[in-house]
């Protein structure tokens, strides 16, 4: 039982792993949002999943799935997204570790998406010049506005992700 | 329905209060920074300074790729590139001291220039 335990975890990280880089991908495909450099964080919702169903560890996986795909959109890109993904990790990690009982995913997601869309703004601040400054109220704001919808969305899916999670245990 | 509502807890809204608070004083610090007077264009050929006070267009040449820079009204945009991606042109209008427009593929930078230091955001 044990066994097979294991065999499922490792198929499970798999699974995450695979649909996290889908979605970073998918997101290079649609760019629905009118802001350069500026992304719905779709494959956040993967790690937000889990980070808050299976464990820390795998979240820190799924999270370097992440920082890799962005490696394929060059240097730039991949720096911004270290910087976002890896505060973005950290905040939502401390988030739930100490206050589980008092956000939902809707806070989790907010918390993290301003995260992630500051450190990048600190990353590009680096390497593009004081300059970004100008564009961060706007980058905040669509933090915001994406946190929000991949919160809810997360929240929204998650009965129907337990079925599938729960079926091989 | 009423399961995805009462997974909402009351911090929550703390974080979007916090969130909203944010975004609004940056939208105030940002609004208060200096108008611009100048703008430096940089490419690989060179580097040329436009008045922001006087309407023109230049084309700028870099990578093999063509770029409008157009100056109307006290701003500046990338009016046309034929660059692949387009977040040059995407990034719109700028006016400020210190604002810049990059084109990665062409290798040009634009930036607003003020009396101040264009790192005035940050003092």
């Amino acid at each position: 039982m044990k066994e097979k335990n294991t065999v499922y975890r490792v198929a499970f990280a798999g699974l995450l792993g695979a649909l996290c880089a889908a979605l970073s991908l998918l997101e290079g495909v649609i760019p629905a949002v009118p802001l350069p450099g500026a992304r719905w964080g779709l494959a956040n919702i993967v790690m937000m999943f889990a980070l808050t169903e299976v464990s820390l560890p795998l979240a820190c996986g799924v999270t370097a799935v992440k920082m890799l795909m962005a490696l394929l959109r060059g240097g730039t890109a991949f720096l911004m997204s270290a910087g976002g993904s890896g505060l973005s990790l950290m905040v939502s990690a401390l988030l739930w570790r100490f206050g589980r009982n008092r956000i939902s995913l809707l806070g989790l997601g907010i918390a993290g998406a301003l995260a992630h869309n500051s450190g990048q703004l600190l990353v590009a601040r680096l390497l593009l010049g004081a300059g970004v400054w100008y564009y961060a109220p706007w980058l905040l704001l669509m933090a915001l506005i994406s946190g929000t919808v991949t919160g809810l969305l997360l929240q929204a899916l998650l009965p129907l992700l337990h079925k599938i999670q729960r079926k091989g245990c | 329905m009423r399961a995805f509502f009462s997974a909402l807890r009351r911090g929550d809204a703390w974080i979007a209060a916090l969130a909203v608070g944010l975004i609004a004083v940056a939208f105030f610090v940002v609004r208060k920074a200096d108008p611009g007077t100048a703008v430096r264009v940089r490419s690989a050929a060179g580097e040329q300074t436009l008045s922001l006070s006087a309407d023109r267009s230049v084309t700028v040449t870099g990578g093999g790729y063509t770029l409008t820079v157009t100056v109307r009204g006290g701003r500046v945009c990338v009016a046309d590139s034929d660059c692949p991606g387009q977040v040059c042109v995407r990034t719109g209008w700028i006016s400020r001291a210190g604002e810049s427009i990059v084109c990665a593929p062409a290798g040009v930078t634009v930036t607003v220039e003020g009396a101040a230091a264009p790192d005035g955001v940050v003092r």
